[in-house]
């Protein structure tokens, strides 16, 4: 589903990643921790055709990211969605028509459209919030109305950059619990996140540690 | 519905909300272009009212109050049988009382002056200056005007013609660069006014681009927003240019003065509207390009 092989980039004053490679297969929840400035925002980035491959090889969910253009990078954030830490909705907007925002982009049938967006708000237990703006949101809402907004098209792999940062822990367990179940139903997660306890309530994710751009190690939960 | 038809749509509701933000950006764009479209009117206006008495010369005619209606109307006759005259405006006394009427305004009756009405038979006579043929000359047709029995004054302003011809040079030279410049100009600050308006919406073209839409899909409805705005926007002041205009014309087509200011051209509204809207669209593509 997923490899990347010596991979590295450099943000002209410093190489931000240096020769990391590893593979992940669908299906895989995968956790990639490390300290601030280790380079994982840099690799989610690579990753989401944000930023364009300068060496080495990457392909995730069928595309080769040395062959990404601005023709056919639509289509691979189609197949593979992010969470961001800083959550990234419209406040102005309510929250089903944040969560339908990427629907519309895959041009869904208005009425098909309303039913997935209410089936994903139930589900993350955001039912009754839907014609709320996201301004009137508190912090742990707006970023579940981000996650909706990532799971609402089942995407192949879906990138989460740091999304509990701004949240407590108790917000960001529930969230764990999100993306866990979400992963039961096939989808590929990548989940980027500086917090160390975290491993344990991931016994069987994958691991791939970050330190100042190189990959120390990449190990499965057992 | 196809997407296509959902996006123009949705371009057009989409300006429904932020609704203090357009409104600010229609009212700067109505204001720009009403300013830019009235200058050109008032160019316009002049260019054509000087050329139009370009070798021509108007007299105003004043009769004595006492003078009998048949003899005003027998030399009113005998003016128009001039084969180099072009224009003859006459006003009998009850016209004239008319035309003060209107004015002093609503709510003021003059209607008890009927009977013992002050206002002498006028005229405004036009001549074709290059059609005077012979002996005839300016001076020769104001002394036989003045000579008229029952005339009381005859006005002329002997640099009419000459004013014709420098206003030709004075026009092509300094007018017209001038307009262009300032043209130009309002087509800036209507660029600009679009581009900033749509820098506020960066934060939604960011999060359309990270969930996959393509480049048409988040443009278009930019776009055609953009042109909607340029439209109306254009549209609103093109009808207070219009309400101008009568104005001007309820002020100045009247005596002395006689001055007709026309609207624009078709051709001038259709540039305007035109440019408008490309200018509108240019600067949102710009805007929001990467």
């Amino acid at each position: 589903m997923l490899s990347m092989q010596h991979v590295s980039y450099n943000f002209s004053s410093h190489w931000a990643l240096k020769d990391v490679s590893f593979a992940v297969d669908s299906g895989d929840f995968v956790l990639i921790t490390g300290a601030s400035g280790a380079g994982k925002t840099t690799l989610m980035r690579l990753l989401h055709g944000d930023l364009p491959l300068q060496r080495g090889q990457a392909c995730i969910a069928g595309f080769d990211l040395r062959k990404l253009t601005p023709r056919n990078l639509p289509h691979l954030r189609r197949s593979v969605s992010v969470v961001f830490q800083d959550f990234k909705i419209l406040p102005n907007r309510t929250v089903a028509e944040n969560v339908a925002l990427p629907l519309e982009v895959n041009r869904m049938k208005p009425a098909l459209i309303r039913k997935r967006v209410a089936a994903v708000l139930r589900g993350l237990n955001l039912k009754n919030k839907g014609d709320l703006r996201c301004k009137e949101l508190s912090g742990g809402e707006q970023q579940r109305v981000a996650v909706a907004r990532s799971i609402v098209v089942n995407p192949k792999v879906l990138l989460a950059d740091e999304p509990t940062g701004n949240l407590d822990d108790d917000l960001s367990r529930r969230l764990l619990e999100v993306f866990k179940q979400f992963n039961l139903h096939g989808t590929t997660i990548l989940l980027a996140t500086h917090n160390r306890q975290f491993q344990e309530h991931l016994p069987r994710a994958k691991f791939l540690k970050l330190k100042d751009g190189r990959l120390l190690n990449a190990s499965d939960g057992s | 519905m196809n997407t296509l038809s959902r996006l123009v749509i949705k371009a057009v509701q989409d300006i429904a909300k932020n609704k203090w933000e357009q409104i600010f950006t229609l009212a700067a764009v109505t204001l720009v272009t009403f300013l830019g479209a009235l200058l050109l009117l008032v160019v316009q206006n002049l260019q054509e009212n000087v050329l139009r008495n370009k070798g021509q010369v108007k007299f105003e005619i004043y009769w004595q109050s006492a003078v009998e209606a048949e003899t005003v109307r027998q030399q009113w006759a005998r003016l128009r049988e001039d084969p180099a005259l072009v224009s003859l405006k006459s006003f009998r006394p009850d016209q004239a009382l008319e035309v003060l009427s209107k004015t002093m305004g609503e709510g003021v009756d003059l209607g008890w002056i009927e009977g013992n009405n002050p206002l002498p038979y006028t005229a405004v006579v036009q001549y074709d200056v290059n059609a005077l043929a012979g002996d005839r000359s300016v001076q020769g047709i104001y002394t036989r005007i003045r000579g008229m029995p029952g005339v009381s004054k005859v006005n002329f302003n002997p640099l009419q013609v000459d004013m014709a011809k420098n206003w030709t040079s004075f026009s092509h030279r300094v007018m017209w660069p001038f307009i262009i410049f300032l043209l130009l100009l309002v087509g800036l600050i209507v660029g600009n006014t679009f581009k900033l308006a749509q820098l506020n919406r960066r934060e939604e073209v960011d999060i359309l681009r990270l969930i996959g839409a393509a480049r048409w899909y988040i443009q278009l409805p930019l776009l055609v927003g953009a042109a909607a705005q340029a439209l109306l926007g254009g549209g609103l002041a093109l009808g207070l240019l219009k309400i101008t205009q009568d104005s001007l014309n309820t002020l100045l087509n009247r005596p002395p003065l006689w001055l007709e200011v026309n609207f624009l051209h078709p051709a001038e509204i259709g540039f305007i509207l035109l440019a408008l809207t490309a200018t509108a669209m240019l600067s949102s593509w710009v805007a929001v390009r990467r």
